[in-house]
């Protein structure tokens, strides 16, 4: 199983907590964290915030840093092939504009 | 579901003289030239500047002619190809339906726009290879800082970024300014201004995306058509042949065809195996030059079209019959252009192109094993019809780079990148020498807050199909009809559901998060709004086109009619209803042929032989 807990916060609350997500990989795949998250707000939860107005998808632009379990990673640059529970959380909640994306 | 937030609307207003808007290099050439001009200059960039954008996902090529770069001191330079040689290829090549004026801008400006940029680029170690005629080679990603270097070292420029622009503020026939929306905050940005500057990129509407797809909805050419300019040459996109449709983590990826063309150890292959017949005759300038991209695309539809295509819907690059150390040599040489720059990637012994290890498709390569590959849409030729001044027909309204038409007609051989510098440039300079002696005109009140109450509309609408269902669904028509080959029934099928589906989004589109901060859903349907105009333009002037010319590849018009289609479309809003015409592109110095080839590779055997070799423009 692939299960996907995602930091969830309101800028107009100090209300925080985590949303849990199960995203099926198809056998023998692995995804990008970009592509399950995109799988998530397309198919599960569009209310979800994570960096991708301008994301270049690629590793070239930089921006959609985040942390999976407490590691800081390139969400389109980071792989996930093997079943687990990974957190995702925005770097730091200092600079936090809502969920993943901060400014 | 989210909570309504109750927070107050919030504006801000910018006076500025020059607006330019997007921060791509032809946004940054344009700002820095209006800025050197003497007067008061604004960017504002959808994301940021330097790491947004197409301009960041650069294959690498930056071009001028050879004899500039000889003069300029590269020994390396060819100095027998010159500002005419180039000018003769782009026309010709762009199947003579490039603005010849433009194309002349474009070979006199070019020389000094690359050097300035290289030279920039050296001071911050960014990797500009020398190679002949008369480019350089460069890393998308250095690019970006290079831009951005650019635009820091000039600190009285106003710079706004990760605020789109949504719409033009048009008075008395004349554009005065534009309103936006910072993404991360839900606020209105007001910029007053005496002329602006369109230089926000191009669009694509298909399921499989290569380039920035999150940014390439053809956001300026919408913005500059519900003003009330014209868009031209629609029909015409650019596909990458040899872009990855698997494995999943690598789909879109170009690199496919970076090493069909620097390494050029592959065979196209169907679904079955069977090699995919190149004739003998276009291989050569199939190894060599930007045209491959045509030739690779056109006989992969041949077998796609056939039902012989890969599940995907693509062909496969196939490496059986190679040997390993051929493919490896092959690895080698396009790793010479690619040199990983980023930390921890410089040591590893993995193959990497760009930000992206590739040592998994590089040992499949090895293993003689094959590819799943497809053309992608890369680039707009079309966009907003301009003058070679860079002026549309709109007072105050200029336009730069990948969203303008004219430069390079029915396919782009010569470099997008050259394109939006020269073009920039130019835009900057002249929007900046007309409004020397124009006074600013107020915006009326009630225009911005018309503006404003549309765009909230989308925020509160809780009715409607959702964003993410529309993009499914324009996706769904774009790749039905107006893919890597056309013909007519499809494409009046996707017009008629395109219209049905104009009708379904009347009363708007549903958003579920109730946000102001960061609202993916509202920011997807105003991209959706801006990318239906396009492929509306795009998908009818296909339609209209009956023959094929370029990449514009009809299965049901495969000749080049020179007599009846040497003519540009030109689509505008007229009472509500999406108006198309014809025009002849400026022909001043090539008369364009006429009777017709029987095929668009019979056209291409024809440029080889006048030219002999046509790989003179040859780039990646």
């Amino acid at each position: 199983m692939f299960e996907f807990q995602i930091y969830r916060s309101d800028p107009h609350s100090e209300k925080e907590r985590y949303d849990s997500f199960i995203v099926e990989l198809p056998d023998g795949e692995k995804w990008t964290i970009m592509q399950i998250l995109d799988e998530i707000y397309t198919t599960k939860d569009p209310t979800v915030a994570y960096f991708k107005h301008s994301a270049c998808n690629h590793g070239k632009c930089n921006r959609c840093t985040m942390r999976l379990n407490g590691k800081v990673i390139l969400a389109c640059q980071t792989y996930i092939s093997e079943h687990g529970t990974y957190k995702l959380e925005p770097v730091s909640k200092k600079r936090l504009v809502r969920d993943l994306v901060m400014k | 579901m989210e909570n309504q937030n109750s927070t107050q609307l919030q504006i801000s207003h910018h006076t500025t003289d020059v607006l330019v808007v997007g921060g791509g290099g032809a946004g940054v050439y344009a700002a820095v030239a209006a800025h050197k001009e003497g007067v008061h200059t604004a960017i504002v960039s959808s994301g940021k500047i330097g790491q947004s954008g197409n301009t960041i996902m650069v294959g690498g090529s930056l071009g001028a002619d050879g004899k500039s770069a000889y003069d300029y001191g590269e020994t390396k330079a060819d100095p027998n190809f010159t500002i005419e040689e180039e000018f003769e290829e782009i026309v010709k090549q762009s199947f003579f339906l490039a603005d010849q004026k433009m194309v002349e801008q474009f070979c006199h400006y070019a020389p000094a726009c690359v050097q300035d940029l290289v030279e920039t680029g050296r001071k911050i170690n960014a990797q500009c290879d020398f190679f002949p005629p008369g480019g350089y080679f460069c890393n998308g990603t250095e690019l970006g800082y290079t831009i951005r270097k650019f635009i820091k070292d000039r600190k009285d420029i106003d710079v706004h970024e990760d605020v789109r622009i949504l719409d033009l503020i048009k008075v008395d026939n004349r554009v005065i300014g534009a309103i936006g929306l910072n993404i991360y905050t839900g606020e209105y940005s007001i910029f007053h201004a005496k002329s602006v500057i369109l230089a926000t990129g191009g669009y694509q509407p298909f399921s499989f995306k290569c380039t920035e797809a999150s940014a390439s909805n053809g956001d300026g050419m919408a913005i500059a058509y519900r003003a009330g300019a014209k868009l031209r040459d629609m029909e015409f996109l650019l596909f990458i042949p040899g872009t990855f449709l698997k494995p999943k983590h690598h789909r879109g990826n170009i690199f496919g065809y970076i090493f069909a063309v620097l390494a050029n150890k592959y065979h196209l292959t169907d679904k079955e195996g069977n090699k995919i017949p190149i004739p003998e005759d276009l291989l050569h300038i199939n190894a060599t030059s930007e045209m491959s991209k045509l030739i690779m695309n056109y006989f992969a539809v041949q077998a796609i079209s056939q039902g012989k295509g890969t599940p995907n819907g693509g062909v496969y690059m196939d490496f059986a019959g190679f040997k390993p150390e051929e493919i490896a040599s092959g690895f080698e040489e396009v790793g010479k252009f690619f040199i990983p720059t980023k930390k921890g990637q410089k040591n590893s012994t993995d193959f990497y192109y760009s930000g992206e290890n590739f040592e998994d498709m590089r040992q499949v390569a090895l293993n003689g094993d094959r590819w799943e590959v497809n053309g992608c849409a890369e680039y707009s030729m079309g966009g907003i019809f301009v003058d070679e001044a860079m002026r549309s027909p709109i007072p105050g309204l200029y336009a730069a780079g990948e969203v303008t038409s004219g430069c390079f007609g029915a396919i782009r051989i010569a470099d997008g990148l050259t394109e939006m510098l020269v073009q920039g440039r130019k835009a900057g300079e002249i929007a900046a020498e007309d409004i020397k002696n124009f006074e600013p005109i107020e915006i009326p009140e009630d225009f911005i807050q018309n503006i404003i109450s549309n765009y909230e509309g989308i925020f509160g609408n809780t009715m409607g199909i959702s964003p993410v269902d529309s993009r499914k669904t324009i996706e769904q028509i774009a790749d039905i009809g107006f893919g890597l080959y056309r013909e007519q029934n499809t494409m009046e099928k996707a017009i008629e559901d395109l219209e049905k589906f104009k009708l379904q989004i009347k009363s708007g589109f549903q958003v579920r998060a109730k946000h102001r901060e960061y609202n993916m859903e509202v920011n997807e349907a105003i991209n959706l709004q801006n990318l239906i105009i396009c492929l509306e333009a795009g998908l009818k002037s296909a339609l209209m086109r009956t023959e094929s010319r370029g990449m514009h590849i009809r299965l049901d018009y495969p000749k080049v009619n020179h007599d009846n289609w040497l003519v540009s479309i030109l689509a505008s809003e007229q009472s509500g209803e999406m108006n198309l015409e014809k025009l002849a592109p400026n022909t001043f110095k090539f008369t364009p042929p006429t009777g017709s080839h029987e095929n668009l590779m019979e056209y291409v055997k024809e440029l080889e032989s006048e030219f002999g070799n046509i790989g003179g423009v040859k780039n990646v």
